[in-house]
């Protein structure tokens, strides 16, 4: 087997489901030599996050925004998000979703509001826990807006070739270096 | 109070043509941010806190409406 390292895949929800595009993911990784065969059970941990039984060394992630697809995948936990920024009710949100470091941020830095939303997702899709009542008791920023490097995990934001922003989270371990893979 | 319902999601994802069957993954393809923005939406026209944990369990538009009900929210 091909020793890999962080694979991000991008497809289109235009062509193919998101099921289908994961699935053709993971062919083209078997293709490569990633992986040794094609994952099929795929389950839910009790706080739902995905991943394959029968391949739990495998660790995934997967984002949409519109018709944009992402999917990360690593030896070890993961998360992503995509978010094409657009007109939303951002103060409410963050008076209800961030911590209060993070609105004191954006109340002086409203372009902000997108780098925080997806880094805070991508941190709860990495821990596994999902949006829950933890989300807004966490700030993924310091009091300089500089994203935090926590206790085993790390922020890398990034742009899609197709212009979305968003933010991974890796395991602190991982190298941030990624090669990209377009599914269309 | 179902057309309340679907206008509200109307509004905030420019969807139409939606039932309580209608799930918001599957069908709209919304993502997390989206239902956070109707949920946003939802609290507004309310007055009411829908709690956080059960976004994750939204996944039809019926399960807004049973959540609602079950607030005591009525038209």
């Amino acid at each position: 087997m091909t020793e890999a390292g962080l694979r991000l895949f991008s497809g289109s929800l235009d062509s193919l489901s998101s099921a289908g595009l994961l699935q053709k993911a993971l062919k083209r990784q078997v293709d490569m030599g990633i992986l040794p065969f094609v994952p099929t059970e795929r389950t839910l941990t009790p706080k739902g996050k995905p991943y394959f039984a029968d391949l739990p060394a495998m660790h995934f992630s997967i984002s949409h925004s519109g018709q944009q697809w992402v999917c990360l995948f690593a030896s070890q936990p993961v998360g992503i998000d995509i978010e094409q920024p657009r007109r939303c009710r951002e103060e409410a949100i963050a008076r209800r979703f961030f911590h209060p470091l993070e609105q004191a941020w954006l109340a002086k830095h409203p372009q902000a509001f997108f780098p925080i939303w997806t880094a805070k997702e991508s941190y709860v899709k990495w821990s596994g826990c999902g949006i829950d009542s933890q989300f807004s008791q966490f700030s993924v920023i310091d009091e300089h807006g500089a994203l935090c490097q926590g206790d085993g995990y790390q922020f890398i934001p990034f742009v899609t070739k197709k212009g979305t922003p968003g933010t991974m989270c890796l395991s602190a371990s991982l190298s941030e270096r990624y090669q990209t893979y377009e599914l269309d | 109070m179902i057309e309340k319902i679907l206008a509200i999601i109307t509004e905030v994802t420019g969807q139409q043509q939606l039932t309580l069957q209608t799930d918001l993954v599957r069908d709209l393809q919304l993502n997390s941010f989206d239902v956070v923005n109707i949920i946003i939406a939802f609290e507004n026209e309310f007055g009411i806190e829908i709690e956080t944990q059960q976004i994750r369990h939204i996944q039809k538009i019926k399960d807004i409406a049973d959540y609602l009900e079950k607030q005591g929210v009525h038209d």
